[in-house]
């Protein structure tokens, strides 16, 4: 073996040696290391180096007294470090002992400090997962994404990119290395060959995609554009779930065909499980994209995603304004469909989470309160205990003790406190992400999934060292001032002006606290107008599926016909259909402009059967719906689609091209009610249906069935039926429409379950709080009500009197808290729906809530101080 | 008859030593079965190997010095050695002072225990 093979575990040496007596380091160090290679060579290295480390920890902890020859001087004032540390770990050892034997204060002190810190990990976990995490391409500050954007009511909204757009952009923009895209509609193929066949999600990429995000394959190689050859089928990578799925991660699969939607393809490489979450939408696999000649003048349909990297040096900024010169010429050129298409760029890093951005922002804040509320809590916590630590800090500054060494002892405690704290903190906030888990928006789920990783736990411990700055630093100082007055001067003056400050801190706890309670309630309240709008369409008992469609018309047909005819046999199926997107899916835009003019009005595409109308309950307010004959092109426009196509005429009879101005007819024969295809919180958006021919736009792939049983009683017996019909079709994406519609409240859900959490957190500290203080008050001043009863105060009177205290911080606090929350309401209205956030019954309602709470929890222990016997108080007072 | 038990203490100056604690011992005995010379290390080898008791290197050097205050050991500082990271040695050797503390000790805890071995025979 190798010297250096053998030689100890550096860090624990270092710590033995700091700790040993100059006269002594070298030789015990010299025998440590002995022993060490000794037990490393007898036993195992491993052995030896958890020996070595006991031994360190145990020089850590141990005292190192000297014995001093005759020669020797004691030596100075000044502290050794070795003298600082024995009194450090003195300080623990009795901090430890101190709350072993008061551990009711211990338990207070380690579960305020626990929910202060759960909270705070939890909502950081989440921050970790949605916008702090690193991500996982090299220079990812330099990725953006490229859309088109239009002026709307004075807002910048985006779009999906049309192929023309992103092909002439490609080449007249000069701020990016690297301009890519990929489908962003959906698109699934099926896999067969190997096992069931299964559908999976696709995703074509041009050849730039994968080099701009610098992404490492977890095997083989990625896609460039030299795999991509127009004519050939193009090679695909694949996902590491799909890999590990259907081909159980073997390598061998790389360079191998497999067969995707009947056509086989060379399977390049594999994707990690990383790149396929951030990069968008869940993707299994990424197959090359052509653009056609047709598609590169089609500046109609916006179905594809742009990501491009940054120039070095090149500001978004900057890249901002060479797209929008583009998008310019882009419109000289092509007037008709670009006429008010304009171009923006937004940066991957700084657009992640979306809409939950800003909420994680807002629950930061309110976990901060939280935290603030427990620190109160604790230092109530400290000061009490203070007091009833008098007369042993008292004896100890009169032994000599000098303030500052008094301040570390109390210091050292609040931090042994502080690392409990922490650790239970983290084990509630790690049940707290559990439970919100459940709750997430899909795209968090599987980031919460994971357990206690190391952002967070350093993030308790921070958060643990702040508590003990926050709620120890006050008391400590207090304590050490005044230990040498307390045996001299009555415990009852430094009693008041505990009493005081305690009364200071309940009153700013109930501030934050009546906050939180606001804004829990806003939220609350919220959802429930969310969850009350009326979608337009019926999404009650009404499920949904995909299947894998022949891409011709006549065997598609008869396919879903044979469908339609096998579930309306199952018992309590009403209606069938078959759609192209679901509601409250997927979707994306397709442009129409009415014939004889020139403005294109922007509509959700929907291709049906003629069934659809029924199964989706859909209101028709004019003309006539469609029959399963129709000999031309017909289609049925929402009723904003008309408004906007043709403000104030009848739209029956007229017709619109698809597309372009010249694209093809559709003739309008009825109108239906707008119904919401997106979200339960914006306006409807036009949509425009097509019945489901031979020459429709779009195909539908997906079958509705409306059930007079709920929906899931039936999964199993549509998943027959279609077997039965052709045994090779995966049915994939069963679920209930309603359920669809639920999670897209399921951000808001998210938002409101962690707000309501912190504020009965709150509430519960503060009621715990006032409680505290006001048993606190009673006991103090127990002569004085003695000396009132006895002078013939009633009992109801003198808790009136204890309760003054009560009224005053209440009242105070509500003002602060109400005042606090209006100026922020800024903040909330964003995440607020058709609700004010200074709404004066909610704040209302708060108030009175919070007030009855804190002055219950003041009035229980109020109430002794009406059953103190006179005698004894004023006995007790001597 | 049996003879009355004997008392074997021998009241002499020069054993009168202070009573050696309970670590001071074990550190004199394993000297004394290591003969001259012996250090830190291999003085808490002995005792690990022979009582099961793990003790800290740093405290075995702390009993050193004791005895050596006491007058019991001397102590001088050896070569250093490579395998000890070139560190030198504290060797430790036994005084005569230290030899006839131990056998005061010994002769101390005999006269108690005279009689008992069987009842406190290791179980």
């Amino acid at each position: 073996m190798t010297a250096d093979h053998l030689s100890p575990p550096r860090w624990a040496e270092r710590i033995a040696s700091w700790r040993l007596p100059d006269d002594r380091r070298e030789f015990v160090l010299g025998d440590l290391d002995e022993e060490f290679r000794h037990r490393a060579i007898q036993q195992s290295r491993a052995d030896a180096t958890r020996w070595y480390w006991r031994q360190a920890w145990r020089t850590l902890f141990g005292r190192h007294p000297r014995i001093l020859t005759p020669f020797e001087q004691p030596p100075g004032r000044e502290p050794e470090r070795a003298h600082v540390m024995n009194n450090i770990a003195a300080d623990v050892r009795y901090a430890l002992r101190g709350l072993r034997h008061h551990p009711t204060f211990a338990l207070a002190a380690v579960l305020t400090l626990a929910l202060g810190v759960g909270a705070n990990a939890a909502v950081f976990r989440v921050a970790w997962q949605v916008i702090l995490k690193p991500l996982p391409y090299p220079d990812a500050s330099r990725l953006v994404r490229v859309w088109e954007a239009y002026q709307r009511n004075g807002a910048l909204l985006t779009n999906t990119v049309a192929p023309g757009n992103f092909v002439d952009w490609q080449t007249d923009t000069h701020s990016f290395d690297g301009f890519g895209a990929y489908t962003a509609l959906r698109s699934t193929l099926d896999l067969t060959g190997s096992g069931d066949p299964v559908q999976l999600e696709a995703r074509y990429v041009t050849g730039d995609y994968f080099p701009i995000f610098g992404a490492a394959p977890l095997a083989g190689r990625i896609l460039t554009s030299a795999d991509i050859n127009e004519g050939d089928p193009a090679p695909v990578v694949l996902s590491e779930r799909v890999w590990r799925q259907q081909f159980g991660a073997e390598r061998n699969v790389i360079g191998q065909s497999i067969k995707l939607g009947g056509v086989p393809h060379t399977v390049l490489g594999v994707m990690p499980e990383a790149f396929g979450v951030s990069a968008g939408a869940t993707t299994d696999v990424w197959i090359g994209l052509t653009l056609g000649p047709k598609e590169r003048l089609n500046h109609g349909g916006h179905y594809l995603g742009v990501v491009a990297r940054l120039k070095p040096g090149v500001t978004i900024d900057r890249a901002i304004a060479d797209v929008q010169t583009a998008a310019l010429h882009t419109r000289a050129a092509f007037p008709d469909s670009n006429k008010e298409t304009l171009a923006t760029v937004t940066s991957i890093e700084e657009e992640r989470g979306g809409t939950l951005r800003q909420a994680i922002g807002l629950l930061s804040g309110a976990a901060a309160f939280v935290l603030l509320i427990a620190c109160a809590n604790l230092a109530s916590l400290q000061l009490a205990r203070g007091l009833s630590r008098a007369r042993e800090f008292g004896i100890r500054t009169a032994l000599g003790a000098s303030r500052g060494r008094l301040m570390v002892q109390l210091f050292v405690e609040s931090l042994v406190v502080a690392a409990i704290g922490a650790a239970a903190g983290l084990a509630l906030s790690s049940w707290i992400v559990t439970v919100l888990s459940h709750v997430a928006p899909a795209t968090l789920r599987a980031g919460l999934a994971a357990s206690v990783d190391w952002p967070t736990m350093a993030a308790a411990g921070a958060l643990a060292l702040l508590s003990v700055v926050l709620f120890a630093s006050a008391p400590a100082w207090q304590t050490a001032t005044r230990a040498g007055r307390w045996i001299n001067q009555r415990v009852a003056s430094v009693d008041r002006h505990a009493a005081f400050v305690r009364t200071i801190l309940v009153t700013g706890q109930l501030a934050l606290a009546v906050m939180l309670l606001v804004g829990a309630t806003l939220l609350v309240t919220s959802l429930s107008r969310v969850l009350r709008v009326d979608p337009g369409f019926d999404p009650d008992g009404v499920l949904t599926f995909d299947v894998t469609v022949p891409n011709r018309f006549e065997p598609r047909d008869q396919l879903f016909a044979a469908i339609f005819r096998e579930t309306q046999a199952l018992p309590g199926v009403t209606a069938v259909c078959a759609i192209n997107a679901v509601p409250f899916d997927e979707t994306f835009n397709m442009t129409y402009v009415s014939e004889g003019d020139t403005k294109p009005v922007g509509a959700f595409p929907r291709t049906v059967t003629p069934g659809c109308f029924e199964v989706l309950r859909l209101r028709l307010l004019a003309g006539r719906l469609f029959t399963s004959h129709e000999s031309t092109r017909v289609g049925v426009v929402t009723q904003s689609f008309a408004r906007r196509a043709w403000p104030n005429l009848d739209p029956v009879g007229r017709r619109v091209h698809l597309g372009i101005p010249n694209g093809a007819i559709i003739e309008i024969i009825g109108v239906v009610a707008d119904s919401l295809q997106r979200s339960l919180e914006t306006t409807a958006y036009p949509q425009f249906y097509e019945v489901a021919s031979a020459q429709s736009a779009f195909i539908p792939t997906t079958v509705m069935v409306r059930t007079s049983v709920p929906p899931a009683s039936l999964f199993s017996a549509v998943r027959a039926a279609v077997r039965r019909v052709d045994p090779d079709q995966p049915v994939a994406r069963l679920r209930a429409l309603d359920d669809l519609v639920g999670a897209s409240t399921s951000e808001r859900r998210f938002n409101l379950s962690l707000l309501v959490g912190f504020a009965s957190i709150a509430l519960v500290l503060s009621a715990v709080g006032i409680y505290g203080l006001f048993a606190h008050v009673v006991a103090q001043r127990r002569s004085e009500i003695g000396i009132r009863m006895a002078l013939g105060a009633v009992p109801g009177t003198v808790v009136r009197l204890m309760l003054r205290r009560a009224w005053l911080a209440v009242g105070v606090g509500l003002i602060v808290g109400l005042a606090g929350t209006y100026g922020l309401s800024g903040v909330l209205q964003h995440l607020l729906f058709s609700l004010s956030p200074t709404d004066p019954w909610i704040y209302t309602g708060a108030s009175v809530a919070l007030g009855s709470i804190a002055l219950l929890a003041a009035w229980i222990p109020s109430r002794r101080a009406a059953s103190v016997d006179p005698v004894s108080a004023l006995r007790d007072a001597q | 008859m049996r003879s009355p038990p004997r008392l074997n203490i021998v009241y002499d100056v020069k054993d009168m030593t202070q009573p050696l604690g309970d670590f001071e011992q074990l550190v004199l005995l394993a000297l004394f079965r290591l003969g001259d010379d012996a250090y830190g290390a291999t003085i808490r080898r002995e005792i690990e190997q022979r009582t099961g008791r793990d003790l800290a290197m740093s405290a075995v050097y702390v009993t050193i010095d004791r005895l050596e205050a006491k007058g019991l050991v001397r102590t001088r500082v050896g070569d250093p050695i490579p395998e000890r990271g070139g560190r030198r040695r504290k060797l430790v050797t036994m005084q005569p002072a230290g030899r006839r503390a131990l056998s005061a000790a010994y002769r101390r805890f005999k006269a108690m225990i005279d009689g008992l071995e069987h009842r406190l025979d290791s179980r």
